[in-house]
């Protein structure tokens, strides 16, 4: 059995129900809708990522899902999911962002892992760099922060 | 491409404190989901940064001592001063309302604990919820909690039902059970029960002399519907035990310290009682007053063995001075594998010895291949080299002439005999046995987790045993050496650097690194890893006969600057030798610790 999907830029995609059921979202609306063929739309996700989570999905299809959040937090990316993540940086954004939409979390976790992992042994300068985000403390606010949380400096 | 705000959240989940405080100053929204995420979980390594964060806590913006959910303090952080344990219980209950979790944990115990956060802070090693901290905690000032593991002040009472209906672990003095007990007497009048979510349970005598007798374990089976996981230390049970059908299916696992077992007629009411146990951990039992010592072993190991699904089997002495021992438990259990009475289904092996113990018959249950095999976990006492002088031991040594420092023990096993071990732990608690780390991870090909202790650690494998060139690289993720000495260290820093690339967790403890050379144009030791860690663990290090004042860490994933670790003031007197800075560098750590001595050590 297999479902339409229909990426933002209306490209129509067939995959088996079970590879499309690894999202939650698409799970549910398939059980409001029942058996049809229409394509089910995803305004949020382009062909380009649609091919990609497909293909992540596909992959993952006999994974055993496991609800406990500190099980899932503390494995590790396995292997091809990191080959799977190397792509640049905005195609893995828009991954990590059509997970979230489609509620797919172990896709959203391997993800968010690739970008903690980034994060990293890095300076706060060197992180707002690579994301090119706008520091928006004031040099005291940042003082404060300092001292406030001093008690967790591990050294 | 910026980061979508909306990740940043999801992102920071999978951070450690020590990179959560570089990315709250990055701006005001990261500053705000990195702290929110900071203060969710709390880990207190030491005093020091027990008192600060006592400090700390009072000028919180509310919005982060809402966020706090557990506070998780390492025993540690209390040695020498039980009263911060009630300053702590007493401020944390104003300062953080929705506290969930509160417990004391010791970062290096050897038992299990299913405990997620706590494994997750000590980075996947299994550790006991520990139960020495004689401070309480007023439960009426938590109304939120869920688990607990220090003792409740209270005796019981009526107001404290809602949060034991939440609870799902818990600490409670033998006599708290009593007053219970006392309270609600009759499990069959009382409909609902009280502690209905109540995964985990710690009894402990806590100075009183009491026996758990049958009403009692009713009453746990009738009000624990969902426990897991059970464990007693220093009670009797069995002294009145009326045998009536009494099944408590839930319960998974059961360590029993120091319990003693009144009749040889209580094991197979444990059969019965507990019929689903996974793990049973036996601690400093002490059957020693028993009349029948012989009737009591055969009792024991029926019970263990007639457990029909039982993985996991601990059984450990710290403090006994036994009469009858581990040692004939371990005997009489390998006896039944080998006579094919028992269909042993064990993955995990964890035998633990003290000082005391003279001599440990490591030999026959090595030699058992049928068990042998299928264990993932196995943990075992060395020999003392005191005892080598004794003859079979002896004979052991001589077996393997090869001239090279050689493991002992092991040289003359089967080749496969540790085909499935992924987890080796190796104590010795005096004397210097030599073990070949190339040896060990040869003779074991999947190991993943290794933690050797009091050994004195060499390189080269036995050449007579292992002549063929050893691979180049070895699975090893996590390594740990306690209290051990190091020889031909650039052999193991060469191990470390080049031929370890799972590595992810490295603890060196209380360890002597002998003969490292220096590169001409440094003057302090230098471990350059190519790997990210999980933890780095550097307490009470020599290297070349001078101790390591501070670790240098060097994250090249960032612009590799160092960061200094220092411990607290030294003592002069404490350390007669010259110190030395200590250079690691690796893509990046979550979690660092490091003391440059035992006495301000947190384990």
């Amino acid at each position: 059995m297999s479902v339409r999907l229909l990426s933002s830029d209306s490209e129509d995609f067939t995959v088996a129900k079970e590879v499309a059921e690894r999202s939650m979202l698409i799970k549910n609306m398939l059980e409001d809708v029942g058996d049809n063929d229409n394509p089910i739309p995803l305004p949020n996700v382009t062909a380009k990522i649609l091919r990609k989570v497909i293909e992540w999905c596909e992959h993952h299809l006999g994974d055993p899902v496991t609800n406990d959040e500190n099980e899932r937090r503390n494995t590790e990316i396995d292997e091809w999911d990191q080959k799977f993540m190397e792509v640049d940086q905005e195609t893995l954004f828009d991954i990590i962002l059509a997970a979230n939409y489609l509620d797919i979390k172990p896709l959203l976790d391997v993800g968010c892992k690739t970008v903690a992992n980034m994060i990293k042994g890095k300076t706060a300068e060197e992180i707002r760099k690579i994301f090119n985000i706008v520091n928006d403390l004031t040099p005291e606010e940042e003082a404060q922060i300092r001292k406030e949380n001093e008690w967790a400096e591990d050294r | 491409m910026s980061l979508p705000t909306e990740l940043v959240p999801l992102i920071l989940q999978h951070l450690t404190p020590r990179h959560l405080l570089n990315t709250c100053l990055v701006s005001r929204a990261w500053t705000y989901h990195s702290l929110v995420r900071l203060y969710d979980t709390v880990y207190i390594h030491t005093k020091h940064q027990l008192k600060s964060f006592l400090k700390s806590l009072h000028g919180l913006p509310l919005t982060y001592r809402l966020a706090i959910r557990a506070i998780l303090v390492n025993d540690g952080a209390f040695y020498r001063d039980y009263r911060l344990g009630g300053t702590c219980a007493l401020v944390f209950g104003i300062q953080c309302p929705r506290m969930k979790v509160f417990s004391c944990v010791m970062p290096y115990g050897t038992l299990l604990s299913d405990d997620p956060l706590v494994t997750d802070w000590a980075h996947g090693r299994p550790m006991p919820i520990f139960i020495k901290n004689m401070f309480a905690v007023d439960l009426s000032r938590f109304p939120r909690l869920c688990r607990i593991g220090v003792f409740p002040m209270n005796e019981a009472a009526p107001e404290h039902e809602p949060i034991y209906r939440q609870l799902t672990g818990l600490v409670l003095t033998e006599y708290q059970l009593e007053t219970l007990i006392d309270e609600y007497p009759d499990a069959h009048l009382t409909i609902n029960a009280m502690f209905p979510a109540l995964q985990t349970l710690h009894l402990d005598h806590y100075g009183n002399d009491h026996c758990l007798d049958d009403i009692d374990l009713a009453w746990l089976q009738h009000h624990c519907p969902n426990l897991h996981h059970l464990s007693m230390k220093g009670v009797t049970v069995g002294d009145r035990w009326i045998p009536k059908p009494l099944v408590h299916a839930t319960v998974r696992s059961l360590v029993l310290t120091s319990v003693h077992i009144a009749t040889v007629e209580c094991f197979p009411l444990l059969t019965t009682l507990y019929p689903n146990l996974k793990l049973i951990s036996l601690i400093d039992m002490n059957f020693q007053y028993q009349r029948f010592p012989h009737l009591m072993l055969d009792g024991l190991l029926s019970w263990i063995t007639d457990c029909p699904s039982l993985t996991s089997f601990s059984i450990i002495e710290y403090e006994s001075d036994p009469h009858w021992t581990m040692e004939e438990v371990i005997d009489g259990l390998v006896d039944r594998v080998n006579s094919g009475s028992w269909n042993c289904r064990l993955n995990r092996i964890e035998i633990g010895a003290s000082r005391t113990h003279q001599i440990f018959p490591a030999k026959r249950l090595l030699e058992c291949q049928p068990l042998m095999q299928q264990l993932d976990t196995l943990f075992l006492p060395l020999i003392s080299s005191h005892d080598t002088t004794q003859g079979e031991v002896q004979m052991e040594s001589d077996h393997c002439s090869s001239g090279q420092p050689t493991l002992y023990l092991l040289c003359h096993l089967a080749p496969d005999t540790f085909a499935r071990l992924t987890t080796l732990h190796l104590n010795q608690e005096r004397g210097h046995t030599h073990v070949s780390l190339v040896q060990l991870l040869l003779m074991c090909p999947t190991l993943v987790t290794l933690q050797l202790g009091g050994i004195d650690l060499h390189h080269d494998a036995c050449t007579r045993h292992f002549p063929a060139i050893p691979p180049a690289t070895f699975n090893l993720a996590n390594l740990t050496v306690t209290h051990t000495d190091v020889y031909r260290a650039d052999l193991f820093f060469f191990l470390l650097q080049h031929q370890l690339p799972r590595l992810s967790s490295l603890a060196i403890i209380g360890t002597r690194i002998h003969q490292l050379s220096l590169a001409p144009q440094e003057s302090d030791p230098f471990l350059r890893l190519n790997v990210a860690l999980r933890s780095l663990w550097v307490i009470a290090v020599d290297i070349n006969d001078h101790f390591c004042f501070s670790l240098c860490l060097h994250e090249n994933q960032g612009s590799g600057r160092m960061a200094r670790y220092t411990s607290q003031p030294i003592d002069d007197k404490e350390n007669d030798k010259p110190p030395i800075d200590f250079h690691v560098a690796c893509l990046y750590a979550d979690h660092v610790l490091f003391t440059h001595s035992e006495r301000t050590s947190p384990l």
